[in-house]
């Protein structure tokens, strides 16, 4: 086996400079924090963009904007430095092309700096600090070194953590309740179903994510709550409520029946509604799952792999907690609500090994030798029944017990029919 | 380099890495972050270029400060280990690039680790070079590093030199090229530079008996071959019936070779015939139409100076305009198509405009027009062709639809 001595275990982590891949070459890798905060803010309505990097940063990532929906209303412009400027700044060259974009109806300027801008040092912030006041245009500097990170996850969390320093100030709290992470024309997955209830109790909902217009990030501190429903969304909600007094739960983390009716009572009497008895059946479905699912997967060993909008840590809480046992985990991001995950796996005796997973085709033949019972997530082996894979990529904006349900279903399935050819001797 | 409204240059290291992609059994190592390499390995793909296997090293904040690259290191042992590959490309990356790191010395440190294999750094990291200046570099070091003094090949064969991943359309032009060039001359190409091709078709390829540089970043390496091999060169790209026709008898006398006439003259016969009347269709309707008589090409500057002599003297555009993509092959005749002029070129309805994807886009034409990257749609190696006999007749094809939009 190629060795994995140069991984660490989680009681060893504290950061992504811990994490190291788990096969030495990225074939291809993964997407860098400047395409996933290009991505979102093209397409979020009044948004612009300035790519400041090198000709790979500005003409990879061009499909980006020109697919942009609302390419009509904003400006998705790239910098481009030169040999020159990349030894001596690129003050003058930003400055004037802020002021291009700022002559041309920008209202907003994201300045997504990359890699080299990162490296050598200009002092963008600075740069927005001085010409800020004499432009219309509002300058947000989000910077997206991607040797800083281990992949595309900070491009999202810091874009909107951005956005929301956008946010005003409200005098008077509205009933309003703050939807993060999910849109309103993303038809293609169920929206979870406290949205529902929200809706039948006609509160009235604001949808913070990709496609939300940017008056939604203004004014998005008067709502009485904020729910998250993904990873990438929690930065902005303890900013949110840091900031504005917008109390947040978050929904994407818990898969427990028994946390998620906390998290539903907490939700109930902050907003004075009746949501426990409209779950009264979706829970009674989980409360039977879970204890069936824990009776069939006790000593059920995994390896996490490619699971998407997921957050790893908290997902294995969980299956721990049904008798699962981790190997290894595929980690893209460490948040900070991810030392909690930790010490909780950890007083649970579990310690598995974390890495990135950046070359399917080598890591397939190491994740097969650990020899795991399941392989949660997507990886080089998924059309393989030995290890079977459990797929979550579709989970990306669900929560609550439907979620759960969903979740057990699976892997009860998979778990039950991997046994069965074990026994049989099938593979 | 500066502000870019619409899609801005490519770098030297991306030519180079272009170049590269269509060479099997070898492995690009991209030194550097992996966001470069995943943009760019979808890129290539949906270009249609495979062969290469297109790795990166990924480097983090611990590895830029101590200068560490133990990761390049690790890489290559592992490709080693486990492809079948003894070629591998050490591509240069923006961030090491700045810090200094030195592929060369590198390569040449590691060399004795991999005795059965070769180590070969590009020397195309300068923030300075264009991307084409990239390609020319890359072929040249490509003759160069890998191909072998050997003899002539008993039976004629030939090299086409300058088929990379960055021409629009690189795969369908250069199985056109290879197709009548056997036909008439009974040749077999030996290596196609470097679209589908292999590490091997490059090492042999002093053995052929005449060279193709169908753009003007293969001369370079025409000419190192001739000096090398005295291998006589052709440098031009085909385009339209009468301009095939002509470039088989260019080839006919420059290499002093027999053709077979017969298919020469059946193949123009087939062509004609098929665009006698689109031909017709478009002189009654440019006519008609003054102001769409207008014929504008945005590309690389071989191939927008080839479609614009077919259009003019095979349909009758009164106008010809051509721009090129690259600011070093900026001319007179073929300017280089900034901000301004795409923005102004998208604005105007009137006329043919054939482009890469995003002009194409701006300007609400359709893909069919396309003839210059980027492209961000998924494209094969089945296509029809732009050059040659064939591609005369898609050209023709593409303007007909066109004209019955409009009429």
């Amino acid at each position: 086996m190629t060795g994995i001595k140069h991984l660490k275990c989680l009681s060893a982590v504290k950061s992504m400079k811990t994490i190291h891949p788990l096969t030495p070459a990225a074939f291809p890798g993964n997407h860098c924090p400047m395409h996933t905060a290009l991505s979102l803010g093209t397409r979020i309505k009044g948004v612009s963009t300035l790519v400041i990097g090198t000709s790979e940063c500005g003409y990879y990532s061009r499909n980006i904007a020109i697919t942009s929906p609302y390419a009509d209303q904003s400006l998705h412009w790239t910098y481009i430095l030169d040999s020159k400027e990349v030894v001596f700044g690129f003050r003058d060259g930003i400055i004037n092309s802020i002021r291009e974009m700022d002559a041309a109806g920008a209202k907003i300027i994201l300045l997504l700096a990359t890699c080299v801008p990162e490296l050598i040092g200009e002092d963008i912030d600075s740069i927005c600090y001085e010409i800020q006041p004499k432009i219309k245009a509002r300058l947000l500097h989000i910077p997206l070194g991607n040797f800083k990170c281990g992949s595309y996850q900070p491009g999202y969390w810091k874009t909107l953590k951005k956005l929301g320093s956008l946010t005003e100030k409200a005098s008077i709290k509205t009933k309003t309740v703050n939807i993060l992470g999910r849109s309103v024309l993303e038809e293609h997955i169920p929206m979870p179903e406290i949205v529902s209830v929200l809706r039948r109790n006609q509160v009235p909902l604001r949808f913070l994510s990709p496609d939300s217009s940017l008056e939604d990030f203004v004014s998005a501190g008067d709502a009485q709550m904020s729910i998250s429903l993904s990873p990438f969304m929690n930065p902005l909600a303890e900013h949110l409520e840091k900031e504005h007094d917008v109390p947040f739960i978050s929904l994407h983390d818990i898969y427990s029946v028994k946390e998620i009716n906390e998290v539903y009572t907490v939700l109930e009497n902050h907003l004075e509604l009746k949501i426990i008895p409209d779950m009264k059946d979706l829970k009674k479905e989980a409360d039977l799952l879970q204890t069936q699912a824990a009776m069939q997967l006790k000593d059920t060993s995994y390896i996490m792999a490619n699971i998407g909008a997921l957050q790893p840590l908290p997902l294995s809480v969980y299956f721990s907690e049904l008798g699962m046992s981790p190997i290894m985990i595929h980690m893209e991001e460490y948040y900070p609500s991810d030392s909690k995950w930790k010490e909780s796996l950890l007083a649970r005796d579990k310690n598995p090994i974390l890495c990135l997973m950046f070359n399917e085709h080598a890591d397939k033949t190491i994740i097969q030798e650990l020899c795991p019972h399941i392989v949660i997530g997507d990886w080089g082996g998924r059309n393989q029944t030995k290890p079977p894979t459990l797929q979550l990529m579709d989970f990306y904006g669900q929560a609550g017990y439907e979620r759960t349900i969903s979740l057990l279903n699976r892997i009860t399935t998979i778990r039950c029919r991997s046994k069965e050819t074990d026994d049989h001797g099938i593979i | 380099m500066g502000l870019y409204k619409t899609t801005p240059p490519l770098s030297g290291r991306m030519g180079a890495l272009w170049c590269l992609s269509g060479i099997a059994n070898s492995a690009v190592v991209e030194y550097g972050c992996m966001g470069h390499m995943a943009y760019g390995r979808t890129f290539l793909n949906r270009m249609g270029a495979f062969g290469s296997k297109l790795y990166s090293t990924h480097i983090g904040e611990t590895e830029i400060a101590m200068g560490d690259t133990s990761r390049l290191t690790k890489v290559i042992r592992q490709i080693l280990d486990t492809e079948d590959v003894k070629t591998i490309f050490l591509l240069p990356s923006s961030v090491p690039e700045i810090t200094g790191i030195d592929l060369a010395a590198i390569a040449q440190e590691l060399s004795p680790q991999f005795p059965d294999s070769s180590l070969i750094p590009l020397s195309v990291g300068g923030f300075d070079l264009c991307g084409h200046k990239g390609i020319e570099l890359t072929l040249l070091q490509l003759v160069k590093t890998l191909s072998k003094r050997t003899a002539p090949t008993p039976s004629l064969t030939f090299n086409i030199i300058g088929s990379c991943a960055d021409m629009y359309n690189f795969l369908p032009d250069a199985a056109e090229i290879e197709r009548l060039v056997s036909n008439t001359f009974s040749a077999s190409l030996l290596c196609a530079m470097t679209s589908g091709t292999h590490v091997s078709e490059i090492e042999a390829m002093g053995g052929a008996h005449f060279n193709l540089v169908i753009r003007r970043e293969g001369e370079a390496t025409a000419l190192y071959l001739k000096e090398r091999f005295g291998t006589p060169y052709v440098m031009a790209r085909p385009y339209g019936i009468d301009g095939t026709l002509d470039w088989l008898t260019q080839l006919e006398k420059e290499f002093n070779l027999p053709a077979n006439k017969e298919f020469v003259q059946q193949e123009y016969k087939k062509a004609a015939e098929q665009i006698t009347v689109m031909q017709t269709i478009a002189a009654r309707f440019l006519r008609a139409h003054k102001a769409e008589s207008k014929l504008t090409l945005a590309g690389h500057a071989d191939v927008t100076s080839g479609i614009a002599r077919y259009g003019r003297s095979a349909f009758g555009f009164d106008q010809t305009i051509c721009f090129c993509d690259c600011s070093c092959m900026n001319s007179h005749d073929n300017p280089y198509t900034t901000d301004e002029i795409k923005l102004e070129l998208a604005k105007d309805s009137k006329g043919f405009l054939m482009g890469n994807d995003e002009l194409l886009r701006m300007s609400k034409r359709k893909p069919n027009l396309q003839i210059a990257s980027p492209d961000n749609l998924w494209h094969h190696a089945y296509e029809p062709p732009l050059v040659g006999y064939r591609g005369a007749v898609h050209l023709a094809t593409v303007w007909a639809n066109e004209i019955m939009q409009r009429d």
